[in-house]
């Protein structure tokens, strides 16, 4: 993981955590989590509950407001984790082990629609949130973000699988 | 409001419906919009943009994206 020094620091304290915490969720919400709505149109793989018709459809604007296809993927993959969540009472570790456990079920999910693909997956925390996101890394666009990740003030990292 | 890399890309200011359904608002047309077709999202989320919660964080948005 490509981190910044905040995000680094909570990684590193999540090997050691020990969470006694349960989580609760409605089926759905966990379902959505760990297997969102995975929609492939036109080389991008987006999460979404159109159909691959209306996508390709709105396609060529999609690209025009998002300047290309890893802009569009990044803003329309992206998944506030703590969103999906019924219970307050867990701290950014029980949500960033989920986030991670999470990562790991798109990862899998991803590579079984595009195996030959790299999916750079982006996560960002802002205590109690995280946001998971992801897409395509096209050597051509590079990844979202700004290139010197220590640019960023806030917990930012990215992975690329 | 997302900024992810200023100078490389455009920022994006959107906003999630209680069941997480996103919508992206246009800041030239004022009004949100369907985030893949760009096309205006219905009245009755169109409604929230008149709310002052809503109006204070665009604001808030446009100062930190420079608009």
């Amino acid at each position: 993981m490509i981190a910044t020094a905040k995000l680094e620091k909570l990684l590193e304290a999540l090997n050691s955590y020990k969470s006694s915490n349960n989580f609760v969720f409605e089926i759905q919400h966990l379902k959505e989590l760990l297997s969102p709505d995975f929609v492939s149109v036109y080389d991008c793989i987006l999460i979404s509950k159109k159909s691959v018709e209306v996508l390709e459809q709105s396609f060529n604007k999609a690209i025009e407001m998002y300047g290309d296809r890893t802009g569009y993927e990044a803003s329309n993959t992206e998944m506030r984790i703590n969103d999906y969540i019924d219970n307050e009472n867990l701290n950014i570790y029980d949500i960033l082990s989920l986030t991670m456990l999470i990562l790991d079920c798109w990862s899998a999910k991803l590579k079984q629609i595009d195996c030959e693909a790299k999916f750079c997956f982006i996560i960002s925390c802002d205590s109690p949130y995280v946001t998971l996101r992801y897409h395509k890394f096209r050597e051509t666009e590079g990844t979202w973000l700004l290139e010197d990740i220590n640019q960023y003030e806030g917990a930012v990292g990215y992975l690329i699988i | 409001m997302e900024n992810p890399a200023p100078g490389k890309r455009d920022g994006d200011v959107h906003y999630h419906e209680s069941n997480n359904t996103k919508w992206r608002y246009d800041l030239n047309k004022k009004k949100l919009v369907d985030p893949d077709s760009g096309e205006l999202a219905p009245p009755r989320v169109q409604k929230v943009v008149e709310q002052d919660w809503f109006r204070k964080a665009i604001d808030k948005a446009k100062k930190i994206l420079g608009e």
